[in-house]
């Protein structure tokens, strides 16, 4: 009962983001409507351009939503839940919040698809031939962008949780190394040198065939089967990491 | 009958010189009404929040009926914490947290919620976050008389109210009480306020619990003696005074022992101590 009532509460506060997210995105349509100058290129395709982002654009402002934990926390520990309940609550509404997201960002999608060609939206790109029956492509379609999505999201609430167990300097630093690292790799990765050792590594472990099983690009007609099972698996040792963070102790500020 | 008992418990906050709280050992039993005091500072609420498995301590446990009460929902279900932060989502409005908690607890009292409403003139229809210190201590004090847990700790319920509120307060509390007997656990600085509502005092002080009694056994130790000074002198004479205070020829002397085994001269006057003086002097004496 708490924990359908919590998950309730969670999706209720979360609502907003999603607004937020189609808000930024009507701007940033009409941002690119603003490139157009003497008629070049022309309004519809600088529309279609831009309009084909919404769905990610979205899923963005969404994950920012989805990350925040101390709020929830509080929630839940005031109405007298222990963490692992906690913990079920937020999966639940996880799983609650990316249906909802999906369904938007799958309505977009068709909009899209409806105005230029369905290569524009990444299923199609990969799975385009997956199924020739347009009703169990939209299904397959909706599941395989149910499944990454349920990742992204499980993945940002567990970032989420890891940093709220930090006050404000903990965060301050571990951002801090969080920025000099991501110089530091994109920097190592303009040297030759590292170029090198990298495709060593990936040809070592044999990344083509673990990208080609994973994404069946190999195959003759790819299904999204393998990834949606990949991305179950990640999804599952995410959620774990959630429940370990979770039990923690958070700080209070 | 359910009891809640405080074992060994200890906290030493991270970089901190001493730990703030040292070997702390009492029990809150059912259906009595507690006074938590002490100083600023003195742990009150890191300790409710333990006992309510906010925070965990660094030593020691926090036992209901026998069991942990860390991670056991069916204890935390029976505690309810008051707490001074806001643990609710500001942006809604107070009907909507009222339904949300609502939607939490099985047995909620809908009907006495609404009684509080009505007679601390509280709107619903407004933000949590739009409301006063004060009633913002209001919706917090609603919810935490109406949800169905046997223990509720109460830390500062009064923070922000004027003086009618206070009062609304403390008449539903007895009220409630009344009706449906269940632990309170008040912490508060404002002890004169409160000391006709306990029937139990805990005073915490430099970690550890310093005074653990029923109001009764505390309050038939303590009196204070005021009359002419001269009078009042030969009364107390071999008592040991707790402290004392004279205005003029007129004296007043607070002791906590028996009383004397000689008549009372007819110009002096003897009452119990009152609790706040009792514990202001402990608080400032560091001792019993």
């Amino acid at each position: 009962m708490k924990t359908k009532a919590l998950a309730k509460q969670y999706c209720h506060d979360f609502i907003p983001y999603i607004w937020y997210g189609i808000i930024v995105s009507v701007v940033y349509i009409l941002f690119g409507l603003l490139s157009v100058v003497d008629g070049q290129p022309p309004i519809e395709y600088q529309f279609k351009e831009n309009f084909f982002l919404s769905p990610y654009i979205i899923t963005i402002v969404t994950m920012i939503g989805i990350s925040f934990n101390y709020r929830r926390f509080k929630l839940a520990i005031q109405s007298g839940v222990s963490r692992k309940t906690f913990w079920k609550a937020k999966m639940f509404f996880i799983a609650k919040a990316t249906l909802i997201v999906n369904v938007v960002n799958v309505i977009i999608s068709f909009i899209n698809m409806k105005l230029g060609p369905s290569e524009t939206y990444l299923y199609y790109q990969a799975y385009g031939k997956a199924f020739s029956n347009v009703f169990v492509q939209s299904i397959s379609m909706f599941i395989t962008d149910y499944v990454v999505l349920l990742f992204i999201f499980v993945a940002m609430n567990t970032f989420g949780t890891m940093t709220s167990l930090m006050n404000k300097i903990g965060k301050s630093i571990f951002y801090s190394i969080g920025v000099v690292c991501y110089m530091f790799v994109t920097n190592l990765l303009t040297q030759y040198s590292s170029q090198r050792l990298i495709s060593r590594f990936y040809a070592h472990i044999n990344g083509d065939a673990i990208f080609n099983f994973i994404f069946s690009i190999d195959a003759k007609v790819p299904r999204p089967y393998a990834l949606i099972g990949f991305m179950i698996i990640l999804t599952i040792i995410a959620a774990l990491f959630n429940l370990l963070f979770t039990k923690l102790e958070q700080v209070k500020r | 009958m359910s009891k809640i008992e405080v074992k060994h418990l200890a906290k030493r906050f991270k970089f901190a010189n001493k730990p703030l709280l040292n070997e702390v050992n009492f029990n809150l039993e059912e259906n009595e009404i507690y006074g938590l005091f002490g100083e600023n500072g003195a742990g009150k609420s890191t300790l409710m929040s333990m006992i309510a498995d906010y925070n965990r301590p660094s030593a020691g446990q926090v036992l209901f009926d026998g069991q942990e009460v860390h991670e056991n929902d069916e204890a935390l279900s029976e505690i309810y914490f008051m707490n001074q932060d806001d643990m609710y989502t500001k942006k809604d409005k107070v009907s909507q947290i009222f339904s949300f908690v609502e939607s939490m607890y099985q047995d909620y009292d809908v009907d006495l919620q609404a009684k509080l409403v009505k007679e601390f003139k509280l709107d619903i229809n407004q933000k949590l976050n739009k409301l006063s210190t004060g009633y913002q201590s209001i919706v917090k004090i609603i919810i935490s008389l109406c949800v169905p847990c046997k223990f509720i700790l109460l830390d500062e319920p009064t923070l922000g109210l004027d003086a009618r509120n206070r009062e609304i307060f403390q008449s539903n509390l007895i009220e409630t009480y009344s009706e449906n007997p269940r632990t309170f656990v008040i912490s508060t600085h404002i002890i004169d306020e409160i000391d006709r509502i306990i029937s139990h005092v805990l005073l915490l002080q430099y970690g550890i619990i310093k005074m653990n009694g029923s109001i009764d056994e505390v309050s038939s130790k303590s009196y204070s003696v005021s009359g002419p000074a001269e009078d009042v002198n030969s009364y107390v004479d071999g008592v040991k005074v707790l402290d004392e205070e004279q205005l003029g020829r007129y004296k007043t002397v607070h002791f906590m022992d028996q009383l004397p085994d000689r008549e009372v001269p007819a110009s002096v006057d003897i009452e119990k101590m009152k609790l706040q003086k009792l514990l202001v002097y402990i608080m400032d004496r560091g001792k019993l």
